[in-house]
């Protein structure tokens, strides 16, 4: 039989554990009932400059930033996040790749970030690699689908349903650009994706967002 | 020793142990008194493409102060949208690391730059946050970083939760 | 660089500085007021300059893991002394002792132990473990009849557990530096832990040939007295409960901090042995606790205003137009932290990691190997981590002192043998490079060698006899097993 002391350290353990679970601030989200619908990029125009490339979107994206990408002459994706300012983005020279992502056909690889802290472990200059793709017609552009800085959606994804027939899936299109796919079986329609998606390409099938 | 020298070091010394006192009330004033728990080990900065510091958010809920400042060594911003936010926000540029209200005084920047975020306030980081929860997956005690985050967006400055 | 940052940094250095010289008497203002003192003044010159003051800033320059994990370690602490653990693994030593692997297996095992499960901070293994290596210790004097070995002992425990926070992974300072400069996770750890072992046995070598001072009379009838006593009842259960969970953590690694972790063994051991909270409070010791928070008060005032700014920038100034050049002023960044020991590498340690990453690739780029800046990396944060050792200031040097009634400090030669191990760590990732998977064949041969060595180290000292199989034997286990753990 336990002696008064040690119930009464529980009970005070237990006080402690109390306060401690209500006075916690917890965030609560809503996620809708609904199927998600994957948005395309916002189409491009492209102008070069001395030493600098205008790039002139038709339409914003949810939280003003977005990836500028090409691929590299050992054909992987080259990536970096730019602030979009009045529907617009300037790549200079001296603008390093924050990312490699290693791409096989439609298949995406090993992902590996640039940048120790505040300095660069490996520099890609993004401004001589978009002039060398297109100059040698490689793939290049902007996406809107902030990977792999956010796996957002197929993580929603994964916390609800089994790994092996995912709905949303990250694919590589024909454009060079890494977007989510979404297969229609087996969606239980829990919304996370909707919800959790940061850059507004994924979006209710019923209430898209305007650009 | 001197009973005045006695006085001044008993009163610092609880000094001490009133000041780790008070890290935990304001913790649990901030609403994240889990926060107490984070080992500081950097796992969640070395995963941050943006270059936050996850870290520092943390720290902001354990003072309960959304106004510290963190690191945020990779986030690309325009000179003017940075000063309007906080001129007091370090960037970096040519290999220095100055404030942005310096930075334009200076004429090192224009308004039209895009510079490149060294430090900022928690607040602000928190902002420009894509919530995409690596540093969570990387936590080895399992912080729920993101409700720290989410509580921070959009805060008013000096304002408690 | 700002006038209100280096203002900040000279008081900053002449509060420590003059601590460690004497100047300011310790008898009279200890470490933690100095420091508190140099934090106030450092605040109130930066308000006179027009600074803006912001007291939440200084406070996230404390870290609060080290602190609780040190309070959780010596709360444990105290309920394995009270349960009679100390006493049961002293037996246990005592049995060791009688096998064939004898003395040497039973000090190179319990010297690296810290190292081995290594803990956010070494003070949580110096606590429990100092009472059995004084039994050891004093066995052994009595055995040789060399006075010496009390503290040939210590001083070899006390170093592994004051750098054992280097290669910790919960929490450890080589964690903080493989998140700030994007490592792999856990890669530093091995090297680390190997160039420890090679400190371990510095530390030992060098108090037996450099330190003159013996043990008195005295503590050796103490030690007796104390080794007289009848074991408790519940020691040897608590102490087997004790070492479950520490290596149950380490190898599981769960999400849950090691300090809840600690926390609970503690209220086991409590409703086992039957104590009260007053039994617990006999394992803390408040000294190096309010050393660690004044230090880091002090480094968060200071951080700040830039003083640290300040400090990259004088050495990058340095490194520019002085012959030392960068290769020079990385050396002496490497080791500042053994040059100003405080009574938490952290204090330091953590501030300067950036200036460490800068100093690292423009000699990188320099010699042409971004190896370099890996090197330097590793190397900074074992000596930051060890720094504590030696500290005069709190540091958990001074606890075997003070335990061993010493009257000169064990420091030099302490921070000797950091100066000899931090390049070992330096050449291991030199060779192998840093990677998160270590059961690699070269990693394989470092373990063997330091196993090794530290054994025949270890065998020379104890028991005269290089080749006897229990340093080797206990050397080549404890390596090996840094390598898995």
């Amino acid at each position: 039989m336990m002696s008064n002391k040690y119930i009464n350290y529980f009970f005070i353990i237990l006080l402690i554990t109390l306060i401690i679970h209500f006075g916690r601030k917890a965030y609560t989200e809503f996620f809708p009932g609904e199927y998600p619908m994957v948005v395309a990029t916002a189409k491009l125009e492209f102008t070069a400059g001395e030493n600098e490339l205008n790039l002139k979107l038709s339409g914003t994206t949810k939280n003003g930033n977005i990836i500028i990408y090409a691929y590299g002459p050992d054909g992987n994706f080259y990536g970096m996040l730019k602030p979009v300012k009045d529907l617009s983005i300037k790549v200079r020279k001296g603008d390093n790749a924050d990312f490699m992502v290693q791409i096989y056909g439609r298949e995406i690889g090993k992902i590996s970030f640039m940048k120790k802290m505040d300095r660069y472990i490996r520099k890609v200059d993004m401004y001589d690699l978009i002039i060398e793709a297109r100059k040698h017609e490689w793939n290049y552009g902007v996406q809107n689908c902030l990977y792999p800085v956010c796996t957002r959606c197929t993580d929603g994804c994964k916390s609800v349903v089994s790994i092996e027939r995912l709905p949303m899936i990250m694919s590589v299109m024909d454009n060079g650009e890494i977007m989510p796919v979404f297969r229609k079986g087996g969606c239980p329609r829990c919304g996370k994706c909707i919800v959790w998606c940061p850059s507004g390409v994924i979006q209710k099938e019923t209430q898209p967002w305007e650009r | 020793m001197k009973d005045i020298i006695k006085k001044i070091n008993a009163a610092l010394f609880a000094f001490i142990v009133f000041y780790l006192g008070f890290i935990g009330f304001r913790a649990f004033s901030s609403g994240y008194p889990f926060s107490l728990i984070c080992y500081n080990c950097k796992s969640c900065d070395s995963v941050c493409v943006i270059g936050i510091d996850p870290q520092g958010f943390m720290a902001a809920s354990i003072v309960d102060d959304p106004d510290i400042y963190v690191y945020v060594t990779n986030y690309r911003i325009y000179a003017g949208e940075a000063e309007k936010l906080d001129p007091d926000m370090i960037i970096q540029t040519h290999d220095r690391k100055l404030s942005i209200s310096k930075a334009l005084r200076d004429g090192t920047v224009t308004r039209d730059s895009e510079v490149i975020t060294y430090k900022m306030k928690a607040r602000h980081a928190a902002n420009i946050c894509i919530e995409c929860a690596a540093c969570e997956r990387v936590c080895p005690v399992k912080l729920p970083i993101l409700d720290v985050v989410k509580g921070l967006k959009n805060k008013e400055s000096g304002a408690g939760k | 660089m700002t006038l209100s940052g280096l203002i900040a940094l000279i008081i900053f250095f002449a509060a420590i500085f003059a601590s460690l010289k004497g100047w300011i008497s310790q008898k009279l203002f200890p470490m933690q007021v100095a420091l508190l003192l140099a934090s106030a003044i450092i605040i109130i010159t930066g308000l006179a300059l027009g600074e803006k003051i912001n007291p939440s800033q200084i406070i996230t320059g404390t870290f609060l893991h080290p602190i609780t994990a040190t309070i959780a370690g010596f709360i444990l602490a105290g309920a394995l002394k009270s349960a009679g653990a100390f006493e049961a693994a002293s037996g246990w030593i005592q049995k060791l002792q009688n096998s064939f692997l004898g003395v040497p297996f039973a000090v190179i095992v319990l010297i690296n132990i810290p190292t081995l499960l290594a803990m956010p901070c070494g003070r949580v293994w110096v606590s429990p473990l100092i009472p059995v290596a004084l039994t050891l210790g004093f066995e052994l004097a009595r055995k040789s009849e060399d006075k010496r070995m009390p503290v040939i002992i210590i001083s070899g425990l006390v170093i592994n557990a004051a750098a054992s926070c280097g290669p910790s992974l919960i929490g450890g300072i080589g964690l903080i530096g493989e998140g700030m400069g994007r490592y792999p996770s856990g890669s530093f750890s091995d090297h680390m832990q190997f160039a420890i072992m090679f400190m371990t046995s510095f530390a030992m070598i060098l108090s037996k040939y450099l330190y003159n001072e013996t043990v008195s009379e005295r503590m050796y009838d103490l030690q007796s007295i104390g080794e007289k006593q009848e074991p408790l009842e519940h020691g040897a259960f608590s102490l087997v409960l004790f070492i479950s969970v520490i290596v149950g953590t380490i190898i599981i690694k769960p999400a849950m901090p090691v300090q809840t972790i600690l926390i609970i063994t503690t209220f086991l051991i409590m409703i086992i042995a039957g104590l009260g909270f007053d039994d617990l409070v006999r394992g803390i010791i408040l000294h190096p606790l309010t050393a660690m928070i004044s230090g880091f008060i002090a480094a968060g005032t200071l951080s700040m205003f830039g003083g640290f700014d300040v400090l990259v920038y004088v050495l990058g100034y340095i490194s520019e137009h002085t012959p030392l050049g960068y290769v020079g002023v990385s050396i002496l960044l490497v080791y500042l932290p053994v040059f100003l020991p405080l009574p938490c590498g952290r204090i330091i340690a953590v501030s300067l990691i950036p200036g460490v990453l800068m100093f690292g690739e423009h000699v990188a780029q320099m010699a042409g190997s971004i190896r370099i800046q890996e090197v330097m990396i590793v190397c900074f944060i074992l000596s930051g981590a060890a720094s504590c050792g030696p500290s005069p200031l709190g540091g958990i040097g001074s606890i075997g002192e003070g335990r061993l009634r010493l009257k000169s400090s064990t420091g030099r030669f302490l921070s000797l043998s950091i100066f000899m191990a931090v390049p070992i760590a330096g050449f291991s990732v030199g060779v192998l490079g840093l990677s998160a998977e270590t059961l690699s064949k070269g990693f394989l041969i470092e373990a063997v060698i330091t196993g090794l060595i530290s054994g025949l180290v270890t065998n020379f000292l104890t028991v005269k006899k290089i080749f006897h199989p229990g340093g080797l034997i206990g050397g080549l286990i404890v390596s090996l097993l840094m390598l898995v753990l």
